[in-house]
């Protein structure tokens, strides 16, 4: 019980679905823990959210054993489930792609509340409003047009065009069609 | 290469990590390591995060691809970031190399700690313990574990061996040992659930789960109350300060307590606090800036 920690690793792994491959095996292998343990266990807790990506935060000690916590899915991919919504918008604040209801953003808010700084329920349930204009979806409140699936194509690919930079590294020059300033919630 | 797995590293600001996470999960990833400190050599680390985003290396080039898109979909809010080219990963039987980390270690002079593949070998004049390494801390590994176990060895040939106590038992390596050297019946207790599930699996495996009964408890809350002849407590320094009286009350005259998982600067404090409970003790051991006391109750 004397644990003194030497390193904590972080994950993004699908519920269910861990595997000593990549990243499990990269970024474990190296900390010489014990993989297998460690997929069997994070499986089990996860099984309820079976694909669904859900963070973990891996914690290893000096005699090599290991503790983890599990948080929860990301707001973003809980909207689009909740509204089962395929893609988000290209262009949050023009193109539309979806509403979410009261009901549902109270849902996710309660999901999420145990890793929001949220004092209550109405903060974190602003937090996932944030995170849904953010997508392009509307939230209760607001009004306006779901676009049509084509628009909403172009304007993912409309972004791409304006601002396609040289293929290889560095960050895209130029400026985007729309100076969007969408709050970037979590 | 296409069994191999390809990583991109991408750099862009943090509150944009959970969103391309999830995307790149739909895509055909198998996860993404989110590295604290960004990697990107840029000098900016306002705000940034580093991700290592995994994917089957047959398709990592088309997969890049639909990454750049999606940034470039979501505009300046994204910027800066670094995407980096594909890099193929070394191909590692992750699933089997780990267990290269866990040889069979002796503790003390009788003691030869095995993990459960490792079954079949000759422990020579050492008695085996099987021990599956895991979450439970406890593997032998950890000097505060070895400490204790060569101050037990010692206790248990020397004195009077018949109960013990193990309290924080961990993966029950301390528990075992004790069996192991001789010890009639051991109470282990863990507030953790994680290592009362992994001591019960190690004491099954082991066969020794008639002279050890594992509860999930803290203490001072025990199973029943009685006295034990000596008490393992392989925990940590405020646990001494704030317990010892109620480990003293678990003791008879000439019982011993075996205090590890203290660091040097920790023990002397310990070692006055159970004097004054009239206790005989004395640190006994030291290694690597942790020390062990052993405690007779007069």
């Amino acid at each position: 019980m004397a644990k003194k920690v030497i390193q904590t690793i972080k994950l993004q792994i699908p519920g269910g679905q861990a595997t000593p491959a990549p990243p499990v095996g990269t970024a474990l292998g190296p900390a010489q823990i014990n993989i297998m343990e460690f997929c069997k266990t994070f499986n089990e807790r996860t099984q309820k959210e079976h694909g669904t990506i859900i963070p973990a935060v891996i914690t290893i000690y000096q005699d090599r054993t290991f503790s983890f916590i599990t948080k929860t899915p990301p707001a973003a991919v809980l909207i689009k489930k909740a509204i089962k919504l395929d893609k988000g918008s290209g262009e949050p604040n023009r193109v539309k792609v979806g509403r979410i209801s009261e009901k549902d953003v109270e849902e996710i808010a309660k999901v999420k509340m145990p890793d929001l700084n949220a004092v209550d329920l109405e903060s974190a349930m602003s937090m996932v409003r944030g995170a849904a204009r953010s997508m392009g979806v509307m939230v209760e409140g607001e009004t306006g047009e779901i676009a049509s699936a084509e628009e909403i194509e172009a304007s993912r690919t409309a972004a791409v065009e304006e601002t396609a930079p040289p293929a290889g590294e560095g960050a895209p020059e130029g400026e985007g069609a729309e100076s969007a300033s969408e709050e970037g919630e979590e | 290469m296409s069994e191999g797995w390809a990583r991109l590293r991408l750099t862009l600001p943090n509150s944009f990590v959970d969103w391309v996470s999830a995307e790149a999960v739909e895509w055909g990833s198998p996860g993404i390591e989110v590295l604290d400190t960004p990697i990107d050599g840029n000098g900016n680390d306002q705000g940034q995060m580093s991700l290592d985003i995994y994917f089957p290396a047959a398709s990592a080039g088309a997969s890049r691809l639909k990454l750049e898109t999606f940034l470039l979909q979501l505009g300046q809010q994204v910027e800066p970031y670094t995407l980096g080219e594909p890099e193929l990963t070394p191909d590692v039987d992750w699933a089997g190399q780990w267990r290269y980390h866990f040889p069979p270690l002796e503790l003390g002079n009788r003691l030869l700690i095995l993990p459960p593949w490792e079954r079949d070998l000759d422990p020579g004049s050492r008695i085996p313990i099987l021990l599956q390494p895991g979450m439970a801390f406890g593997t032998g590994l950890h000097p505060t574990t070895a400490l204790i176990l060569e101050q037990l060895e010692k206790t248990i040939t020397t004195g009077k061996h018949g109960t013990i106590l193990d309290i924080g038992c961990g993966s029950g390596i301390l528990s075992m040992g004790a069996v192991a050297l001789g010890a009639d019946g051991v109470v282990a207790i863990d507030y953790d659930r994680d290592a009362v599930e992994s001591a019960r699996s190690n004491i099954d495996m082991n066969e020794m789960s008639d002279r050890i009964l594992v509860v999930q408890a803290k203490f001072p809350a025990l199973p029943a109350r009685t006295a034990f002849d000596i008490v393992l407590a392989n925990v940590y320094y405020t646990f001494f300060r704030m317990e010892s009286r109620a480990v003293s009350e678990v003791m008879d005259p000439g019982s011993v307590l075996l205090a590890s998982g203290l660091r040097e600067e920790e023990g002397s404090a310990v070692v006055d606090d159970l004097r004054s409970m009239a206790f005989s003790a004395d640190i006994v051991s030291a290694r690597d800036g942790w020390v062990i006391i052993r405690g007779v109750k007069q």
